[in-house]
């Protein structure tokens, strides 16, 4: 079940199979004696007069009470076991390995010891266990990842923490999992599961500033984007009023950080996919995609348009 | 033998107003029959709306990425879907099948306070057509049904409809409040001469203590409406973190009501089905003290349960634990009904008519959706499948499987005597054939896109292996479902139409109300036939096989009364 | 146990007003413990003695319509519409006194949208005056039937049910009164 590959998955994983398959029992006893019940009844149908009319018997009362109750009592000695197993608390002097902040409608993610911060995809090294700290800046998010095993709960008054685990490198979906709002369907989580080699590359290059990305050769047929003129269209528009990007003076913090912008599987957290098109799209009509978005529409010269999204997806 | 009937008080209250049948008959009427047939009739039309939402929300839903609704459209849907089914539907529909059947079954003439009972029911019907005028005023509420704070703030939802489901909410929560008094009241009071309290048939006890249950689990509710809508008109700090406030104590308040409530919805459909299954199956009910005892123990348990709607909030292992013990116990007293019931069945001559089947399938479904629930009570399973789908298909099943089902075996049980006619069966068995099928296609599947992920209240969803495919079975099963109402409301009209005439008694059952005439006249009974055990007919159409001259095991045991059946003193005064 | 209704009927609605103040202190205590406000609070804002003082007249008011019940039960009609009389003014006082306080303190600016403490200090005090109010209603409607003579001859439970909901009222305002001020001056 959920195809877990975490340890706290598993655990849980385990713990729903074992409890799916207690339930199915008592499932198939009442539905048997049912089923045997009526069945019975159709053999007395021709029979004449009434049925003797028993009203009750004391000791099967008691059976039926403590059965149960001894069913329930076992079933609750694992179901603590993993809670312990699986739930940070509250750890005071922990330093988490990733701050995790649910905004309306996207997720920002912070390397706290790296200084790094990116969003809506994020990315752990394989096979660790981290400590991650639960943040709102607005209303109730929660974060689930199924296959990374329990989801919890992110308030913008309460700081919640919860182990994030991959034992293998991967590509793991998740949704947020609290009614937030207009675009709570399209608030979908990217985990990306790297080797740690991989991941620790990753995150130096998020360090660094990408600066102004050198030109591609250009693709016959295509006129391409002059990226050093699309940097200036971003830094010159409001964009930087709510968006950041590492080394320039855009850092504002109220919108997903653009930083190699053009390393990410999605845009608009998961609704469309990260290609030129769809970023262009996007910049000129973000609501138009995603109804509801804190995001203004724009309008640019068709070159313009080609130059900034030549900047932000060349970031890579 | 038939001087010993006891005789109904005259009525002290006003006689009806207006001619039998007009339009000012119905709504300036006090009596509790027809407004029991009122809450009734304003719950199936709610019901149809709220099914209707339910329908276009499936529509939307019947493929990925699919742009029939827009997200606002969809959010609202799902609130008003969910409000309506909760609050004005299921709420007026038991608390009508009480108002109607509590006098009858305990030999009175109307409700202790006849005009507090209307009070409550226009209320209800004013809640309701004040969450109902949103939409025309433009702004339906899209926070969900229990809104949870902060998204109820007025940064997040600026427009009126917050305010508007709160404030219909609380009209509703005090007319529902007003019909629990009343309940305990008229109970308490106003039984027949002779009736002791454990004679009363399991309806009325449970619907008794769901009296309690009401007057204690809506104050929460009100006081969080209360503060809602003082945060949001007045700027109050309560539930806005920014200013201090607390979001979460906003979902204790809410849960500490809406964890009750939901037992107060299922409580009286377990009345319901505690007298159906015993008249078909010509037996008594068995173990009454056990079922009605174990009525009172959920009634406890669920308060002490609330918060196992809040184990992902991060609350801490000690709190939780502690939730999820008594989210167990509560298992175990609803167990007892179940198995009761079963054996009530046993070694009975079931008769199945449509009510009955409703009622077998109840104990099927109920099941089905109780062991989901206590798989949310299994802390770390709830942390997968809290919110997801897998929840949805687990209130669908206690709420429609499980109560809708036993409303429906209600319906189909009482409806000769409250309107004179007999529903077709004919009709009856396509009725639930289809409404089995139909609602099993739904929300069976819905499980399964739960544990593979698919969250609760979104309006679209990713293309994702197999989602399109489940979430289109549930589509096509919803209009299955829908197709079996539809037939059901047919059924009715023509049953008032043109409808056989129905006898007094016609399924031989054994409590006061098939003591009096279908329909019963304005004062209810001339007399009513005395009351030695919980089945006054049994007993005088056996005389010599009485329910108190005989053991549990269904032995005689001569002259010797049953131990809760002692005549009292009262019928010694009575008796001429 | 009782078998008047509406005495029954009465106790049910007290049952609900309970918990209904219960979730509103609840609300109180909360925030008092877990969200400490710099700002105004219990503490620097409230006049303890003042609202002792017209907290006597709410009180004495609970003995008043005691009295007027048992004038009831001795047949003294005019006892009773004097008692009762007597209640209203005592419970108009301490009214007046809750306005003087309102009026103060929002005087110096703290209003229910101030803080966490203004929001739940008003709702508390503020329902309550208003239970005050309708029960003063209530209790002046009884009063204008006594003294108009309706009310005799049959014996009317109607004045021992309103002094019922009058006695709780005033045991909301003894709880709310130790909990907003006494537990402020530790
Ligand atoms: C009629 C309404 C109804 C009923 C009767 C129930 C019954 C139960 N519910 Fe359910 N519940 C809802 C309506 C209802 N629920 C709704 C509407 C929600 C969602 C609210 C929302 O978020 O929108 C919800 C949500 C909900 C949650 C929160 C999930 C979450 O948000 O994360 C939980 C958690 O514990 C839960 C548990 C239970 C349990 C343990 C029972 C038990 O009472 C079930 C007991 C019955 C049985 C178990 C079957 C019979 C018993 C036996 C045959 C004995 C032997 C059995 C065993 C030993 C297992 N329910
Ligand atoms: C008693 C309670 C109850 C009942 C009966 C139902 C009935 C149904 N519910 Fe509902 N549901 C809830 C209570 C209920 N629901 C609650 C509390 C929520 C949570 C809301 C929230 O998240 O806030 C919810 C949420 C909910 C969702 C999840 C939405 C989401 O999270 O995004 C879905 C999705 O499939 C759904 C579907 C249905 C369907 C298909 C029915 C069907 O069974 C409906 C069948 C009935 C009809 C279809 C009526 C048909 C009548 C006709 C067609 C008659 C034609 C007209 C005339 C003759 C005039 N419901
Ligand atoms: C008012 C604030 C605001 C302004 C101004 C703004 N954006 Fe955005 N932008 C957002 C928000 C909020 C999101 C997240 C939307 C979501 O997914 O719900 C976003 C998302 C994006 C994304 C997708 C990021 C991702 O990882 O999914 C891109 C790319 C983007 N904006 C580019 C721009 C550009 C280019 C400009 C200027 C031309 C701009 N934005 C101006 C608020 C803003
Ligand atoms: Cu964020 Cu739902
Ligand atoms: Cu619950």
């Amino acid at each position: 079940m959920f195809e877990p590959v975490s340890p706290q998955g598993r655990d849980i994983s385990n713990l729903f199979i074992l409890t799916l398959a207690l339930g199915g029992l008592v499932f198939a006893l009442v539905t048997g004696l049912v089923i045997f019940a009526i069945i019975r009844a159709n053999r007395h149908r021709r029979t004449a007069g009434e049925p003797r009319q028993v009203s009750g018997n004391t000791r099967l009362e008691i059976a039926w009470t403590i059965a149960p109750a001894v069913l329930l009592a076992v079933l609750f000695v694992p179901t603590v076991m993993v809670m312990f197993a699986d739930e940070p608390g509250n750890p005071k002097n922990a330093t988490p390995d990733i701050e995790i902040i649910g905004h309306q409608w996207w997720w920002e993610y912070r390397y706290p010891n790296a200084k790094v911060i990116t969003a809506n995809e994020l990315h752990i090294p394989a096979g660790k266990k981290l400590l991650a700290k639960l943040m709102s800046s607005d209303v109730q998010h929660d974060f689930w990842v199924p296959r990374l095993g329990r989801k919890m709960d992110m308030y913008p008054d309460q700081i919640n923490y919860l182990y994030v685990t991959a034992d293998i490198p991967g590509l793991y979906n998740g949704n947020c999992a609290e009614y937030c709002g207009a675009q709570h369907a399209w608030m979908l989580i990217r985990v990306v599961a790297e080797p740690q080699a991989d991941f620790d590359a990753w995150l130096a290059k998020q360090q660094k500033a990408p600066g102004v990305p050198s030109q591609p050769p250009a693709q016959p047929g295509q006129t391409a984007g002059n990226i050093a003129n699309g940097e200036k269209i971003f830094l010159n528009n409001t964009c930087i009023n709510c968006h950041a990007i590492t080394g320039t003076t855009a850092n504002a913090e109220v919108a997903p950080n653009l930083t190699y912008l053009g390393l990410r599987g999605s845009l608009g957290s998961g609704i469309i996919q990260n290609n030129s098109a769809n970023l262009a799209r996007w910049i000129l009509n973000a609501k138009a995609i995603k109804p509801g978005v804190l995001m203004p529409a724009y309008q640019f010269s068709t070159q313009d348009l080609r130059d900034l999204v030549a900047y932000l997806e060349e970031q890579k | 033998m038939s001087q010993e009937f006891v005789l109904v008080p005259e009525p002290t209250d006003a006689l009806p107003i207006g001619k039998t049948g007009s339009l000012l008959y119905w709504i300036a009427s006090v009596d509790h029959k027809l407004l029991g047939i009122m809450y009734i009739g304003a719950a199936l039309i709610f019901f149809v709306i709220g099914g209707v939402e339910a329908l276009v929300m499936r529509l939307q839903l019947g493929s990925a990425r699919n742009t029939l609704l827009s997200p606002e459209a969809y959010n609202q849907l799902f609130t008003l879907h969910g409000t309506t089914m909760i609050f004005l539907v299921f709420v007026p529909m038991v608390v009508g099948f009480g108002v109607y059947l509590v006098p009858l079954q305990i030999g009175a003439r109307d409700m202790a306070f006849p005009r507090l009972n209307a009070l409550g029911f226009w209320m209800l019907v004013f809640g309701g057509l004040l969450l109902y005028y949103s939409i025309i005023a433009g702004s339906p509420p899209d926070s969900g049904w229990f809104a949870h704070a902060p998204l109820t703030a007025k940064q997040y939802s600026s427009a009126q409809g917050v305010d508007y489901w709160a404030i219909g909410l609380l009209l509703t929560g005090i007319g529902t409040t007003t019909a629990g008094l009343n309940f305990i009241v008229t109970i308490l009071t106003m039984r027949a001469k002779g009736m002791r309290l454990l004679q009363v048939p399991m309806f009325t006890w449970i619907m008794l203590v769901d009296g309690f249950l009401i007057i204690g689990t809506l104050p929460p509710l009100n006081a969080a409406l209360v503060m809602l809508l003082i945060d949001r008109n007045l700027g109050g700090a309560f539930f806005n973190p920014q200013a201090g406030g607390s979001s979460i104590l906003y979902q204790h308040l809410f849960w500490v009501f809406g964890h009750p409530e939901v037992y107060l919805l299922v409580l009286p459909t377990f009345g319901i089905i505690s007298e159906v299954l015993p008249v078909f199956s010509r037996k008594p009910l068995f173990g009454f003290n056990f079922i009605a005892g174990s009525a009172l123990a959920i009634a406890f348990l669920s308060y002490a349960a609330y918060a196992h709607h809040m184990f992902a909030v991060g609350l801490g292992n000690a709190f939780n634990a502690f939730f999820a013990m008594s989210t167990a116990l509560i298992a175990i007293p609803t167990g007892v009904k179940i198995f009761n019931w079963i054996a009530t069945i046993w070694g009975g001559k079931i008769r199945f008519t449509t009510s009955m089947l409703f009622a077998v399938s109840f104990i099927v479904l109920f099941t089905i959706g109780g062991i989901s629930g206590v798989t949310f009570g299994i802390v770390p399973t709830d942390w997968q499948t809290t919110d997801s789908y897998y929840l949805v298909a687990h209130f669908h099943y206690v709420l429609y499987g499980g109560s809708f089902f036993a409303v429906m075996s209600g319906l189909y049980y009482w409806f000769p005597k409250v309107t004179g006619r007999m529903l077709s069966e004919k009709w009856g068995k396509w009725v639930f054939w289809l409404m089995f099928a139909g609602f099993n296609l739904t929300f069976f599947i819905q499980h399964i896109l739960g544990l593979m992920g698919m969250p609760r209240r979104v309006y679209s969803y990713d293309d994702l292996p197999n989602w399109s495919l489940f979430n289109l079975i549930s589509t096509l099963g919803s209009f299955l479902l829908a197709f079996s109402v539809l037939l059901f409301i047919i059924s009715v009209v023509l049953a008032l139409v043109k409808g056989e005439k129905a006898p007094d008694n016609p399924w031989d059952a054994w409590t006061l109300e098939w003591a009096t005439t279908s329909p019963p006249p304005i004062e209810n009974f001339e007399q009513v036939p005395p009351i030695r055990g919980r089945r006054p007919l049994w007993d005088l159409q056996h005389p010599d096989d009485q329910d108190w001259q005989r053991s549990h095991s269904g032995e005689k045991i001569g002259g010797q009364p049953h131990e809760a059946s002692l005549p009292s003193e009262h019928r010694k005064d009575n008796s001429q | 146990m009782t078998t008047d209704k509406n005495r029954l009927g009465m106790l049910c609605f007290i049952a609900t007003e309970t918990i209904f103040f219960g979730m509103l202190i609840l609300a109180y205590i909360y925030f008092q413990n877990n969200a400490p406000n710099s700002g105004p609070n219990a503490r620097n804002s409230l006049n303890v003695g003042l609202t002792a003082f017209f907290s006597l007249f709410l009180f004495a008011s609970s003995g008043t319509i005691w009295l007027a019940e048992r004038s009831l039960h001795r047949g003294n009609q005019r006892g009773v519409s004097l008692w009762l009389v007597a209640t209203v003014v005592l419970g108009l006082i301490f009214l007046g006194g809750q306005g003087y306080e309102y009026a103060k303190l929002i005087g110096e600016n703290i209003t229910v949208s101030r803080n966490t403490f203004g929001t739940t200090f008003f709702t508390l005090t503020g329902f309550h005056g208003l239970h005050v109010f309708i029960g003063l209603l209530a209790i002046g409607i009884l009063a204008g039937w006594v003294i108009s003579g309706n009310l005799k001859g049959h014996k009317s439970s109607a004045l021992g049910t309103i002094s019922l909901y009058w006695h709780f009222v005033d045991i909301v305002w003894v709880l709310l009164f130790t909990i907003i001020y006494l537990l402020a001056l530790l």
